[in-house]
Order: structure tokens, then sequence, then C-alpha cells
């Protein structure tokens, strides 16, 4: 049988390893769960403006006469105050959400991972006091209450919020990497590494961030779900996204106020933010699942 | 090593103060201008500012701040002008005995779910346990209040919505500051009960989070427990399931989950700042949250000051239980001395 | 007396894991009679360990179910009784002696509370015993393994012990019943060889005075040598060959008996033998027919169809092999 590249691929080391990551990921049935609600959330994200029909309920639209409709049929979720559709202003506001994980996530995982390799590896230097210190005193204020002092001081508007949200969130991944580099570091291969005379570089990035890689990456995907957690705090108390733009936690704090009358307008951007929560931390569980070593 | 405990805290919360410090006097504006109101004059704010050192270069008005500060003076507040440390004292209380409460509930609920949880595993009592944990997890506690509200104040009507008590009912006189203990010195069983009835739902949202997480944690250790070999042992010398079960597991399952409750401290001190705004609660943190929208500077300094210094007692106390439960800390240490 | 005291009849016991199931008991058949030494050796991963775990039903975390087999103890099957009746079994009638003291005490209670829950529930249930009682009991338990100053072990964690000392605990708790049966798995594995020779010492005065039934499962084939009337041989998840301690060493039949034996370097001379060549088979798709035929010198087309049972070759020697099928050799 000729040899072709499909058929190498698919006896490969690395496609027997995805199948067999594939094999841990789907025992649990609720991983493929979480997979499937991320997926379907994603999609609707991308895809907003070919699903949804009322565009106009994200902009500075107001329509009274049909204000405070109650789910139908052309407004699945209802209409809020001002008239707009909340099935609408939902899907946009997923995007709002995973927009601000997104940006949230790469700044304090590149900035955190890489002062926890720094740190860790040039042990009991000064950049590890310093760097350490200054995480010490980042953790003993509570997240939410030093992104709300933060944001304080700062504009009002998404992008400062999400500012201030890495500015907490680094902190996590820096002492986690920093922890993983500690005991990896005094392991033989990385000192075989050094005695050749490798680069600093290098062996930073080559021989010990492989290591962390796994721990970065099951946490990464639970913290999509916590970064929208928090995020939906505070912009539950006016901050982050401003109006009329739609995010999931205003249109809970709008909707507070006409409870229980008017129900659906915190209903259901309540339960679309349990959701995407739920979604993303099934998927890290479900990631989680394949890192772990199995006992025999 | 107690003592490198403590002057590492020392420092971290000088770091703090150095940190507050200087994100109060980031804030544009004119801080004498906001403290005295639009229609001081000229003359009136020049003296304030002298006053205040605010003409002095920041490493001085640092010093005047920090040295203030360790009198407990945090200033005067821009909204109820009242001195701060005033204002914390008198608000404080309320929300202790709320985060009390919550944690009464995470202890109680959220351990023995989890023990129930890992003693069951793998069967339908396992995978409610675990559903209604991951629930506990990805509802925000905001969510949770707005719907227990929707449907245990206004649809069922069986609990209240807002503040510490019933408007009929008379604060107890102030001995703790804790409403329910206040009342049962004084053998006030109604305000009590009403006391209790008001904590309910407010406890529960805080605690969601906490309880949800320790019982995955304590499910989990006590999972990985079970297969230690010393349980194996304890079985095979026919100690009953039940025994070893709250004997020889607990112990060291509960461990991990002592370290998470000083981080559930502070995750509780944060979230009752949006607790505490949707039901009305007059508490620390609803303090907080007012001086962080109004930017009252002073306030914020105040609060953010005292839940560092709670936060770190709680990593210290964290550090003693957890040496108690495990004795090889304690034997290790002797070895080596 | 009549019958014996332990009898497993063709257990097969499996791991279920990720690509399949862990065919690791294959239909083992073991008895150990009233007062008898049996000792049970093999190489490591033979599976002697979850055999004596079977008998005792604490398996405990593990995926492991038990498709065929019983195992009868006095006559009645473990595997059928009620949970009753196998803590009955756990408290009064069988011990068990681990192959890691350390990992079989409990780090985070002293000697004296582990040793007090366990008279609390095997010895003392259903009789009202006293503190005092039960901390006399401890201290006499202890004073029997050879333990100094048994009083402030009591008080004392098992990190503060040493490993022989550890072991010592290990064995004064399983002789704190009036037990039938003692199943010792590798005592004196982990411990330094001065200190094994005397906890061995020790093992073997014990089981002399109280006059109990033993199942020995080691691999130091000395130690079996010593102690036990019978010896079984096991390889792979069943046993291959079973006859009296001495005629075994002596004489041993099955191959892999034979290279097993010949392993342990003898002081007549004849130097040092080669080993097996070969590995343990893997448990997942264990090899057809009998599970020693990939590295046996002598197999025949049948070895690797057929699974041989035991054969009774001389008088209580019995091998399972194709070679000794119809008493021939």
């Amino acid at each position: 049988m000729k040899k072709t590249i499909f058929s190498q691929v698919l006896t490969s080391k690395k496609w027997e390893n995805a199948q067999r990551n594939w094999y841990k990921f789907s025992r649990n049935r609720l991983s493929i769960i979480g997979l499937l609600v991320v997926f379907i959330i994603l999609s609707l994200a991308i895809f907003a403006p070919l699903i949804t029909v009322h565009p106009e309920a994200v902009s500075k639209y107001v329509n009274f006469s049909e204000a405070n409709q109650p789910p139908s049929l052309s407004y699945p979720f209802g209409t809020d105050v001002y008239g707009r559709d909340i099935f609408t202003r939902t899907i946009y506001a997923f995007r709002i959400s995973l927009l601000m994980s997104f940006v949230v996530l790469s700044i304090s995982v590149s900035v955190g991972v890489t002062l926890g390799l720094v740190a860790g590896y040039f042990k009991d230097s000064w950049i590890d006091i310093l760097v350490m210190r200054i995480t010490d005193i980042f953790l003993s204020i509570p997240a939410l209450v030093l992104a709300l002092s933060i944001c304080a001081i700062l504009p009002r508007n998404l992008t400062t919020t999400m500012i201030a949200i890495s500015l907490v969130w680094w902190t996590w991944y820096c002492r986690m990497t920093y922890g993983i580099v500690s005991s990896v570091r005094g392991e033989f291969f990385i000192q075989a590494v050094e005695l050749i005379g490798a680069g600093k570089l290098r062996i930073l990035f080559k021989e010990i961030l492989p290591n962390c890689l796994s721990e970065i990456i099951t946490k990464m995907t639970l913290d999509v779900g916590a970064v929208i957690l928090i995020g939906s705090s505070l912009s539950f108390v006016g901050l982050g996204a401003q109006p009329p733009t739609a995010d999931l936690g205003s249109m809970i704090a709008n909707g507070a106020k006409y409870l229980p009358d008017l129900w659906w307008i915190s209903m259901f951007p309540s339960i679309a933010l349990v959701m995407v929560v739920l979604g993303f931390n099934l998927l890290g569980d479900g990631i989680h699942e394949i890192f772990k070593v199995s006992e025999g | 090593m107690f003592l490198n405990r403590i002057l590492h805290s020392i420092f971290v919360l000088w770091g703090l103060s150095v940190f507050i410090f200087v994100i109060s006097r980031i804030v544009p504006g004119d801080p004498a201008r906001m403290a005295l109101g639009a229609r001081a004059s000229e003359e009136v704010l020049q003296r304030f500012r002298i006053a205040m050192h605010y003409d002095k270069s920041i490493v001085v008005q640092y010093y005047y701040w920090f040295k203030d500060v360790l009198h407990g003076d945090f200033g005067i507040s821009i909204i109820t002008k009242h001195p701060v440390l005033e204002d914390i004292s008198r608000v404080l209380p309320a929300s202790l005995e709320l985060t009390i409460f919550a944690f009464i509930f995470i202890i109680i609920i959220g351990i023995t779910i989890g023990v129930i949880s890992a003693r069951y595993h793998n069967t339908w009592i396992d995978n409610l346990g675990r559903f209604a944990a991951y629930f506990g997890i990805v509802t925000p506690s905001f969510v949770f209040a707005i719907m227990g509200m929707l449907i245990f104040c206004y649809i069922l009507e069986v609990l209240p919505a807002m503040g510490r008590l019933s408007p009929e009912l008379i604060y107890p006189p102030k001995i703790t500051g804790l409403i329910t203990i206040d009342a049962l010195i004084q053998g006030n069983y109604i305000v009590f009960f009403d006391a209790i009835k008001h904590l309910i739902l407010p406890s529960i949202s805080l605690g969601l989070l906490g309880m949800a997480s320790d019982a995955r944690i304590t499910r989990t250790s006590v999972y990985n427990n079970l297969g230690k070999d010393y349980i194996i042992a304890a079985q095979s010398y026919g100690i009953p399931d039940r025994v070893i079960m709250f004997r020889d597991l607990l112990k060291p399952s509960l461990i991990p989950v002592v370290s998470l409750l000083a981080l559930q401290f502070g995750s509780i001190l944060s979230q009752a700042f949006l607790v505490e705004l949707i039901f009305n609660w007059p508490g620390f943190a609803r303090y907080g949250m007012t001086a962080i929208i109004q930017k009252d500077l002073n306030a914020i300094s105040g609060v953010v000051l005292i839940l560092g210094i709670f936060r770190i007692c709680g990593n210290i106390i964290v550090d003693f239980l957890v040496g108690l439960l495990d004795p090889r800390i304690q034997l290790i240490k002797e070895r080596s001395e | 007396m009549k019958g014996n005291l332990l009898e497993i009849k063709n257990l097969n016991l499996h791991f279920e894991v990720f690509g399949g199931s862990l065919k690791v008991l294959d239909g083992v058949n073991f008895t150990v009679g009233y007062k008898e030494k049996v000792g049970l050796i093999g190489e490591a991963g033979s599976a002697k360990t979850t055999t004596m775990k079977a008998i005792m039903k604490i398996l405990g975390m593990t995926t492991a179910r038990i498709s065929k087999g019983e195992i009868l103890f006095k006559g009645r099957d473990i595997l059928k009784m009620n949970k009753a009746e196998v803590q009955e079994i756990r408290r009064k009638k069988i011990s068990m002696i681990f192959q890691d003291p350390t990992a079989a005490l409990n780090p985070y209670f002293s000697i004296g509370s582990q040793i007090r829950n366990i008279i609390k529930y095997s010895v003392g249930m259903g009789k009202k015993l006293t503190k005092a009682e039960i901390k006399a009991r401890g201290i006499e338990a202890l004073r029997k393994v050879m333990l100094p100053d048994p009083e402030r072990i009591l008080n004392f964690y098992p990190i503060q012990l040493s490993g022989g000392m550890r072991q010592r605990v290990c064995i004064a708790m399983a002789f704190l019943s009036n037990l039938n049966l003692l199943i010792a798995d590798e005592p004196g594995t982990s411990l330094d060889v001065t200190i094994k020779d005397q906890v061995l010492r020790l093992l073997e005065d014990l089981v002399e005075e109280k006059d109990i039934s033993v199942i020995l499962v080691s691999h130091a084939l000395g130690m079996v040598k010593n102690i036990t009337d019978r010896t079984y041989v096991m390889y792979a998840g069943s046993m291959v060959e079973v006859a009296k301690t001495v005629k075994l060493f002596a004489n041993p039949l099955h191959p892999y008996s034979k290279a097993l034996i010949a392993v342990v370097p003898k002081l007549t001379g004849g130097g040092i033998s080669q080993g097996i060549p070969g590995y343990m088979p893997e448990y997942l798709n264990p090899p057809p027919g009998c599970r020693f035929h990939p590295r046996c010198s002598y197999v025949m087309p049948i070895c690797k169809v057929e699974k041989p049972t035991f054969f009774e070759v001389k008088e209580n020697h019995q091998v399972a092999c194709w070679l000794f099928k119809k008493g021939r050799n």
C-alpha cells in the first residue's frame, strides 16, 4: 500500500496522542456538553448580525410602542423599557463578554507567565523578591475590589475595565507559573541543559515553559468563565461597556428594578450568563482530564 | 517561622498602603475642590491645601498620610462628612454578621455535600451533588441574589427582600453589633428570628461560590484519600466505613479545604460589595461601594486597607489551622531544630 | 480439622481501564489449610497482592470486577456474603500486614489512637471496654512485638518512628484480634537487611505462638523456604505450581518455577543463573493459552492455544503445565 501523507498522519504518534486525548476528554459526557455550549455561543457571537432580526436593539434606539413586551414570537426574549429586543441584545452581549475574556487573558497570561518564569528561574535574586512581593500585594486585596478601585480612578468605558481586570488577573498566572518553575528548576534535565550552555531565554521558553503549559491551558479555559463573571459584576454596577452597548451585567442590573413584573429583562441575560460560564467551566474540566495523569 | 510570616505580612501591608496612596493621588481633579464643594472660595481652598499638605511633594504627602493612618486616621469621607474610621466601625458589624453566616453555610453545606459525594462517588447522589456544586460555581452571586429575590420574596413571599430587619422592629441595644447575638442576649426572640430571616438569602448568595468550591475540593480530596493505603488498611481491620469516613478521611481531606477558606474569605468580601447593594444591607461593603462610585478617596483607602488586613490575618489563621490538622508540619519543624 | 480454612476457586478478576480491561486474575486456585503456612512466590507484577486484597475484599478505589470464581472461607463464599459478615471476617478472622508500613499507617493520627480504634471495632465489638482497658491492650500488643517503651510509643505519630518500628506496629495491629489467618504481604521489603531479619524472626515467633494459618507473599525466596509448609508459584495472574516447600525448592517442575528458583545463588556453587528472558505479559492483551508460553523454552503448540490446569504429578505436588499432562515427565 502506498504510504500517502494521509495514512502517515493517521498512524503518526501525534494522531494517536490526539485520539487518546479525545478519549480522555470525551469520557465525561459533561465535557462534551461544555464543548457544545461553547461552540454554540461562539457561533452565535460571531454570526450575530446574521441571526438577529432587530439589529437596532444595540444602538440608541427607542420605540416606546414596543416597550415592555413579554416574550413572543417576534421578540423571543421580550423587549426592555426602551422597546429593544432583548434576544438581540443578549447575543451581542456575548460578543462583549468574549472580547473581554480574550483581551484580558491575552494580556494577563503573557505578562503573568513571563514574570513567573523569570522570577521562578532566577530564584532568590532581586527579580524574584521584587516580582513576588508585588504579586503578594496585589493578591492581598480581593479581585473584585481591586478591579473596582482601579476602575474608580479611570474613565468609565470598556477598555479601562479590561485594563483593570488584566491588572488584577496577571498575578494568578504569575504565582502559578512561579510555583511550577520553582519545582521544575531543580530537576536534572534543566541542569543538564544549563551545562551544555544553552542560553537563558531558550531554557526558559523551550524547556521550562512546556512543563507549565498543561496547567496554564487548563486555567485559561476555566478563566474565560471567571473573567466573564467579574466583568459582568463590574458592569452590573455600571462599569464596563457603557450604554447603549449591550452587556449581560448591565442588562441584569437594569432589569432588576422592574422585578417581578417585567421579569424577562433580567431573567434571560441571567440564564445566558450562567450558560456561558457553565460552558467554559465544563470545557475547562474536560481539558483538565486530558492532562491529568491517570492512576493505573 | 511565624515571625517570618508576620514580617512578610507587614511588608505586604506597607506595600498596599503605598499602592492605595498612589492610586488616590493619581485621580484627576482637585481634591480640595472635591472636599469643600463648588462654592468654596479660593482662599478657603488654599488654606485647605496647605493643611492637607497638597502643596508638598508626593513623598512628603505620603509620610503625613501614613502617619495619620497609623493613628487610625483615614481622613474625612466626602460623602458622610465623618471620619472614615468612625464610618467603618459603624458599618463593619453588619458585614461581619453577614460574612459569619455565609461561612456557616459554606462550612456546613459545602463540606457535607463534598463528603457525601465522595462517599457515594459515581452514583446518582454524587452526580446530584456535583451538578449542584457546578451551578454554585457558575452562577454569579448577584444573579443568584436577584433570582432568589424573585422566587422567595416576590413569588413565594417567604423571605423579606431588603435590609436587616423588618421596618416595624427596633434594633436591639448594640453590644456586639450583630443583631442576632444582641437579640439573643436580650432574650428578644422576635427580633432574633426576623434578623435570621433577613440573613438567609444574602448569606447564601454570598456563600454560594464558597459552598460549591468547597464541595468540589472536599470531594476531590476525600476521593483521593480514599485510595490511600492506610484507608485500605483500616478497612482490613474491619473498622466500619462510617468511622473511617469521619475520622481517618476527614482530617487529611480538610487540609486543602481549610487553605481554600482563607482565599474564600477574600472572595466573600468581594461579593459582599454586590450583595449588600442588592439587598440594601447597611454594611462595610456597601459603604465601600458607594465610596468607589463617588470617588471618595479617603474612604476607599480605608476600605481597601482594612480588606488587606483581613485577608492577611485570614492567611495567618489558616496557616495555624493547617498546622493543627497536619501533625507532620510541627514534628518536622521540631526535628530540624 | 476437616476441610480447608481458605479456598479460592477459579477466581477471575479484571480492571476496567482505557482501551479495554486488564485481565489480571485468570482462574486462580489457591487453598490454605487450618494451621497451615503457605507461601506465595512470583515476580513483581504477578498479581499476588491483588489476590490477597480480593480475599479481604479491600480492593478499594480501583475499578476491579470479579467475573467468576469463589473465595471460600471455612466453607462459605466471601464474595456472596453481606457487609456485616465480611466485616466480621475482617475484624476477627483474617488480618493483613501490608508491604509498606509507612503507607499503611495514617500519618495524621497517633499510634495510640489508631490502635484504640482497631480495638474498639474489632476485638472490643460488643463488649464495653474502658479507656484504661483499651490502653492496656494496646501496650500489651506493642510489647509483644518487642517495642521498647510502649507507653511512649502510643503517643507518637508514625513519622516519629523508624521503618522497623513502623513494621512492628503494623504487626502488632494485625495480631490484635484472635485471628485464624494472617496474610503477610512482602513483610520486610521496605526495611534494611538487619532490621528485616529481626522483624521476620519476630513474625515467625508470633506465628508459632498463635498457631495460626499464614499466607506469606514474597519474592524473597529464602524467607519463604524457612517459614512455610507449602508454597505456590504464581505467574501473570494464575498459580502455576504448588508443592510442599521443601519439595518445591529441591525440585521445581514448572519451567517458570525452575528459572525462578534457580535465580537465587546457592552457596553450593553452580554460578549465578542467567535469569529469565522476556518480560511479564501485559494484562491488556495477555497471550492466549498458557500465559508463560512466549518465554518458555519448552513451549509446545498446545501451550499457545489452551490454558493448562493443575495436573497432579506426585502426591501434593501439582503443576499447571502441558508438559506434565497425564503424569508424564
